[in-house]
């Protein structure tokens, strides 16, 4: 059906009407137009500056989620001094923890324990024990584990005090080796000593008793070789650089002094060990001497700073190894009474365990002189406080993990 | 290029041309920043703090109630959930289940030590004195009390009782005996000098500070009561040496340092006084002084182990 007048309009001829010529020029804006038009502006100057606001944000979380560290370490801004840790939880299940160490990508934590099977106990990141081993050939009679380090290609060291070894094993406990003297390695003695090949599977150790070195094929005999003379090995603390130089400290009688060897001797064939390494320090209570020093960590500048257990202090090497001052040391609550672990952060900040102040004491030895920052946990035994700790270790992600010794625990904190 | 620059036109000139739109669209931007803002936030803190663990004292005191829940008439854990109340402060559970105990079966003696203590600690002194007395004359006379922490416990909360029910002459056996089994507890020395000090045995009083000090040198209230001690006892000068140390112990120096000083003319040869300046001086960083006051204490006191540690701290300071 058609609507019989719309035809008529649609058909209907336009008239033809001369329209108004335009004139070439811009009216000017009204003074509300302008006003509008500069609110428009301030406007979109703030949303600007939201959506800046906000890919920086989301830039942020996201880079947090890729590699989690402190707040303070991903934004770049001057660092801020002086915000100590905070106490996040505990790991119980450890007996006397005596060292503990983190792996390279923050994941499995390694206690070493001082009473009880004197076990190495594995944990996740969560505080679930994965799984725990010992040093070949011992028994919870005879080692006695101290300190650990984990290496950068993932391996543990451990120092097992009784028998005065540097026990090394792959990241599940899978005995490697062993350091048996300051130029010797289990490997190597085998080599020199002994026509036998060690097929895959042998066992092999060090017995500080007999002084003996014991090797026993799968299935075979265990057979014995005297082993080296070790007048000067007796090795107590670990640590590694960030180049990946092991740092240790050697207690011999008349002798505390603290041994460096280069990461090359230890990337190679371990049975081809012979180390071109550093020491310095003697016993003693003079400046540049040690009393029972626990352990070394360095600097960004290359520096050591010791510490030097019954000496009550912190002892500072320049990075060739000549003694430059102490530090830490007197009566206050910014001194140390006995330090033993220490850890070292990416921001130069000094981490020591005073065991008997029973407080982790920080200090900052980026500018000139060293500076005390702060302390963090207190005497008790109650969560979140400390009795005896002595060990120290710092995760990539800004984690804190305590040897507690008393406390039977490791202590987590967090930046 | 051009795609994108008209992609930008079109997109102006549709939400960005007037203000209200560009409100509306910082509204929006607004929202999405807090959104992200909050979420990372609460990412951070629950990656970085969150703790799902329960604490020590949750766990214990859930096992100790549910061993009484799995048999309630079994009075020994009974006794262990009163005591884990106590430990953790819970002093009203722990008086009623250890009175439960007690009414069951008296002779049960833990029970005796939870209801004194719990008591004490309720502000209820004089029912604390029945049980704890019967407690500690059940145990004194073993055979090793210096090993029995429990019997020192009683003993020392005993002796508290009497103080706050202001019997100092009834406080002082029980806490000699405690000073006497337990030979390192500063508190316990400290009471008992409160307690010495209440019945007018003033040097008795300075003597059990003094020893309470060596302990904890930064023991303010022991210094304070020190002091009321000596101007109570008739010798005010001395008092200036306690009120010196209080201010070292509260680490104002200077005062610290007026008063030993004033302290030292009037007397010259009281080690504990130079020690004490040796003390302010090495906190003030001031080693000659230190190290010339704590000479003259050790010349003074050769047995005097502060002057004798201080010496060797600031000597390797000099030599630094």
């Amino acid at each position: 059906m058609t609507t019989p007048e719309l035809d008529e309009i649609d058909t209907a001829p336009t008239p033809e009407i001369d329209a108004p010529q335009t004139p070439d020029i811009e009216t000017p804006p009204t003074p509300g137009q302008e006003e509008e038009e500069k609110k428009r502006r301030v406007l979109l100057l703030v949303l600007l500056f939201l959506l800046l606001c906000l890919c920086a944000s989301g830039c942020l979380f996201l880079r947090y989620i890729l590699k989690p560290a402190p707040i303070t370490d991903i934004v770049p801004v001057a660092p801020v001094q002086g915000i100590p840790p905070t106490y996040v939880k505990m790991i119980t299940g450890v007996d006397g923890p005596m060292g503990v160490a983190v792996s390279p990508d923050a994941q499995r934590l390694y206690v070493s324990e001082s009473n009880g099977d004197r076990l190495v106990k594995v944990f996740d990141r969560d505080g679930k024990l994965l799984l725990s081993f010992f040093p070949p050939g011992t028994t919870k009679t005879n080692r006695n584990p101290t300190y650990i380090a984990v290496g950068p290609d993932g391996r543990v060291y451990l120092s097992e005090h009784y028998n005065h070894v540097i026990d090394i094993f792959d990241a599940d406990g899978n005995f490697l080796d062993a350091i048996i003297d300051r130029d010797m390695t289990l490997t190597r003695f085998l080599a020199t000593k002994s026509s036998t090949i060690l097929v895959p599977g042998s066992l092999f150790y060090y017995d500080n008793i007999s002084k003996q070195v014991f090797y026993q094929a799968p299935g075979g005999n265990p057979r014995g070789l005297p082993g080296p003379e070790r007048a000067e090995w007796n090795p107590l603390g670990l640590r590694f650089d960030t180049e990946g130089n092991l740092m240790i400290t050697n207690l011999v009688a008349g002798k505390h002094e603290v041994l460096i060897f280069p990461a090359a001797s230890l990337k190679k064939d371990l049975s081809k060990f012979t180390p071109k390494f550093q020491e310095f320090g003697t016993e003693g209570k003079e400046n540049g001497q040690f009393a029972f020093p626990n352990s070394v960590v360095r600097d960004k500048k290359g520096n050591y700073y010791v510490s030097d257990g019954n000496n009550g202090r912190i002892s500072a090497w320049s990075s060739d190894r000549i003694y430059q001052s102490f530090f830490g040391f007197g009566s206050s609550e910014q001194t140390l009474n006995l330090p033993r672990g220490a850890w070292m952060d990416n921001k130069d900040h000094l981490h020591i365990a005073d065991a008997v102040g029973s407080a982790i004491r920080v200090y900052d030895v980026s500018g000139a002189e060293p500076a005390f920052l702060y302390n963090f946990g207190e005497f008790g035994v109650s969560e979140g406080y400390l009795n005896f700790p002595v060990d120290i270790t710092l995760d990539s992600t800004g984690r804190v993990y305590i040897a507690d010794r008393e406390n039977n625990r490791i202590d987590i904190w967090s930046y | 290029m051009q795609r994108i620059r008209s992609f930008f036109k079109t997109f102006s000139d549709r939400y960005l041309s007037t203000s209200g739109q560009v409100t509306r669209i910082i509204f929006f931007a607004v929202i999405a920043l807090l959104l992200v803002v909050g979420s990372f936030a609460g990412f951070y803190w629950y990656d970085r703090f969150y703790s799902p663990q329960q604490s020590v004292e949750q766990i214990t005191v859930a096992q100790a109630e549910q061993a009484v829940q799995a048999d309630p008439t079994n009075l020994k854990t009974r006794l262990v959930l009163a005591e884990t109340y106590l430990v953790y402060g819970r002093y009203e559970d722990a008086l009623s289940h250890a009175t439960q105990v007690f009414t069951e079966d008296p002779s049960l003696q833990g029970s005796w030590l939870v209801m004194g203590v719990a008591s004490y600690f309720i502000g209820k002194p004089a029912d604390a004195i029945t049980p704890l007395t019967n407690y500690v004359d059940a145990f004194k006379d073993e055979e090793m009390p210096a090993l029995d922490k429990r019997l020192q416990e009683a003993s020392y909360y005993l002796g508290l009782s009497y103080l706050d029910l202001k019997q100092p002459d009834k406080a002082i056996l029980p806490l000699e005996q405690t000073v006497g089994w337990s030979q390192l507890d500063a508190d316990a020395m400290y009471k008992l000098g409160l307690a010495y000090a209440g019945v007018k045995r003033y040097e008795d009083a300075v003597n059990m500070y003094a020893k309470a000090i060596s302990f904890v040198p930064n023991f303010a209230e022991a210094y304070q009561a020190m002091a009321d001690a000596y101007d109570l006892g008739g010798k005010p000068e001395l008092g200036d040496y306690a009120r010196g140390m209080l201010a070292y112990s509260k680490k104002d120096y200077p005062a610290a340092l007026k008063l030993l000083l004033k302290s030292a003319k009037a007397f010259p040869d009281y080690a504990p006084i130079f020690a004490g300046l040796g003390l302010t001086y090495e906190a003030q960083n001031d080693l000659v002084n230190a190290k010339a006051s704590f000479e003259t204490a050790v010349t003074l006191d050769p047995n005097n182990y502060t002057a004798k540690r201080g010496i060797e701290r600031v000597v390797a300071l000099l030599n630094k």
